[in-house]
């Protein structure tokens, strides 16, 4: 490929392959080529599924790939990149699976000179990997198999270096629980949530992978990559400034006031006294101790909180929860008490699992209690009640711990209702076996169309779209003014949407950088300043629809239909009687059809041989 | 004479020092805009005029407080209505 005489910068170049079966490590390169294709971080990594994985893997089996994966961006000085994903087929869904996570890890990787890890295989016993440098060791673990995620962080490093990131599975993740997620930096509790990808570590009897470095990440132009940043920063910051103070915690309100907000799953139009409960002012009062920022972030929108041991407020600190936790283990539950709250988080990330995933699942455990729904011997003896947090915290420790009820919920939505009597379903908020995020889709139809396309299930933060339609814009996708959150005219924002996500997912860059006033323009810029290689934003885009259709691609190998395109009953039939969003059921079917138009999709559910021609797949 | 028209105001933190937050009547001259409103109010609500400082547009307001008209976004340049109920918050930010 001519980049016009310049050479790539940006990377290393350098993928870790690991086979656990082998015991076996090696360096391979990263093809150039494959950058301003794939970008990197998940576009990358479904690309390297879709050219290298196996075909069709039980993701849970030696066979199945798992790759950690940084961007171009990772750990430069590009604000608010200290982030990497995790991908592998899910063994939630049976789809694409991807988690994308702040913290430490993925800038210390690249200080390590690598860029991403793909491991394979199985260890005979439980084993970490330590990479420093060029150095990749594969370490006995059995004396941390069975510790938490806190407890696993605090052994390796004494192990290994004091400074060193350290991404792990909990119990969850290696009792192969499907909810299981992969945690990073500890009692800071950054979570690649989504999708189960823990349990594929932990089916790999793969505890940790612990990284430190000191190389510099290269960056072709670093002077005009500082240049631009200092020159947005004090806007960037002034925009950010409420996300600073009180992190997603401070949406509580504002999506109760706007009828967007998850309440007894789903089921109930308003709460307005429990959300003043759990809100931000309530968390500042309560718990909050001080702010976190992950590694290199211009905004800091983490909070760690304390519940206090004995006469020290501050014992025991750890990361607070975020909003979707407040919402789908909150108001999903009926439960607002921010403690009984902030304990069930504790549990989920020390145990190691999905707080959305199993806020969803208990929500749904409720319904069907109440519904006669849940037979007794399933139940083991819990009464899953609306507003008992007691209760919904022993569900989820049985979860991580893989006993009871617990277990049985822990399985994920698609098990779980193979199980029960088919009225359950009505109960199930999911979406190809993925638990809906805490933005309930009727008060934004183009959430509702995204959750459906989305590659890896109910979704909110890979279209992203109710920004859009609340405070950002992007004139470069033709979005210069927000958006009719009712209108029904959503397939082409979506798509170019998801196209937009996918490539910040791949840059391996926080998406709230878009409150900061970050636009499609200024990372083609970013990009090219990285990488030395000339990006149009055009170009870029373009490489954001590449990505999201070869992770749609990997769908159709894995199963996905056109009918798997859907929401919940309850989400499609019953509108809401009270708050703004009263009387709204998305118009899904007709605004599928536009999607598939506007995608270039035909109907076997994905890119027809023109849309795969221009985008070379 | 000029004629007035009253609206009712939800203010939460940080525009109140309630956490539950607090519910006020305003009156204010017909044809005022949402704009005229904040100003008015600004004056005795110190989060509030800072936030309104150099607004810069609907754009940047929005990156300030989060208006809730009706049920709905606000806009600045929204004239209000006898009975119109408004709610401020901080801004919608994050996912």
């Amino acid at each position: 490929m001519n980049y016009g005489g310049v050479t790539m910068s940006g990377f290393a170049f350098k993928l870790l392959d690991v086979d656990l079966s082998a015991g076996s490590t090696e360096f391979r390169t990263i093809e150039r080529e494959a950058i301003p294709r794939f970008v990197g971080g998940s576009g990358l990594a479904a690309w390297l599924l879709w050219k290298e994985g196996p075909t069709d893997p039980d993701p849970l089996a030696p066979e199945a790939h798992l790759l950690f994966l940084t961007g171009p961006l990772t750990g430069t000085p590009a604000t608010s990149s200290g982030r990497h994903g995790v991908a592998g087929r899910s063994p939630l869904t049976g789809f694409w699976g991807e988690a994308n996570v702040g913290g430490t890890w993925g800038t210390s990787l690249r200080k390590a000179g690598v860029d991403g890890i793909r491991v394979s295989g199985r260890a005979k016993r439980p084993v970490y990997l330590w990479i420093a440098g060029d150095r990749c060791e594969i370490r006995e673990a059995s004396h941390v198999w069975g510790a938490d995620t806190f407890h696993t962080q605090t052994i390796i490093q004494r192990e290994t270096h004091p400074k060193a990131s350290v991404s792990c599975v909990g119990p969850a993740g290696e009792k192969g629980v499907r909810i299981a997620c992969v945690m990073t930096d500890g009692p800071h509790g950054r979570a690649a949530g989504r999708c189960g990808l823990g349990a594929v570590m932990g089916s790999k009897n793969l505890k940790a992978i612990a990284v430190y470095g000191e190389r510099r990440i290269p960056v072709a132009r670093r002077q005009d990559l500082l240049r631009d940043i200092r020159e947005m920063m004090t806007s960037f910051r002034e925009r950010t400034a409420a996300l600073r103070r009180a992190g997603t915690s401070g949406l509580v309100l504002p999506q109760e006031e706007l009828g967007s907000f998850p309440i007894r799953n789903y089921a109930q139009d308003r709460w307005p006294e429990g959300a003043r409960k759990i809100s931000w002012p309530a968390i500042e009062q309560a718990l909050f101790i001080r702010n976190y920022r992950c590694s290199g972030c211009a905004i800091g929108c983490g909070r760690t909180v304390g519940l206090g041991a004995g006469n020290d407020p501050k014992a025991g600190l750890t990361g607070g929860p975020e909003y979707e936790t407040l919402a789908l283990l909150g108001a999903n539950l009926l439960i607002d008490d921010l403690r009984a709250i902030q304990r069930m988080n504790e549990v989920c990330n020390r145990l190691g699992m999905d707080v959305m995933e199993a806020g969803s699942l208990v929500g749904f455990a409720m319904e069907a209690f109440e519904r006669g729904l849940l037979p007794a011997d399933i139940a083991g003896g819990l009464e899953p009640r609306w507003g008992d947090g007691e209760t919904a915290l022993e569900i989820l420790r049985q979860m991580g711990e893989s006993r009871g009820l617990g277990a049985f919920l822990g399985q994920g939505y698609l098990r779980v209702l193979g199980a029960l009597h088919p009225d359950a379903a009505d109960a199930a908020m999911h979406v190809k076996g993925l638990g809906l995020p805490a933005h309930d889709p009727r008060a934004y139809n183009s959430v509702a169309l995204g959750y459906a396309t989305s590659n890896r299930g109910a979704c909110h933060l890979q279209g992203f779209t109710h920004v859009f339609e609340r405070v950002v814009t992007e004139p470069a996708l033709g979005l210069e003014e927000i958006g009719d959150r009712f209108g029904t005219d959503k397939a082409r924002m979506v798509a170019d949407l998801q196209d937009l996500m996918a490539i910040y997912d791949s840059l391996t860059i926080c998406k709230f950088n878009l409150f900061g006033g970050v636009k499609l323009p200024r990372l083609a810029n970013w990009f090219e300043m990285i990488t030395g290689i000339p990006m149009d934003p055009s170009d870029l885009k373009l490489s954001g629809e590449r990505i999201f259709n070869i992770k749609r691609l990997l769908n159709l190998r894995w199963g996905v239909t056109p009918e798997m395109d859907n929401l919940p009953k309850r989400m499609l039939t019953v509108a809401k009687n009270g708050g703004p969003s009263r009387g709204n059921v998305p118009p899904l079917d007709e605004m599928l059809k536009d999607y598939y138009i506007a995608r270039g999709w035909d109907s076997s559910g994905g890119p027809d041989a023109q849309t795969r021609a221009r985008l070379g797949l | 004479m000029e004629k007035l028209i009253t609206v009712t105001v939800s203010l939460f933190p940080p525009f109140s020092r309630a956490v539950a937050g607090e519910e006020i009547a305003v009156s204010l001259l017909e044809g005022s805009t949402m704009h005229d409103l904040l100003r008015q109010m600004g004056k005795n609500n110190r989060q509030l005029a800072t936030r309104l400082k150099d607004p810069g547009g609907e754009e940047e307001i929005r990156f300030r407080m989060l208006i809730i008209h009706n049920g709905h976004l606000g806009r600045l340049d929204r004239v209000l209505r006898e009975g119109d109920c408004i709610k401020l918050l901080q801004p919608l930010q994050g996912g």
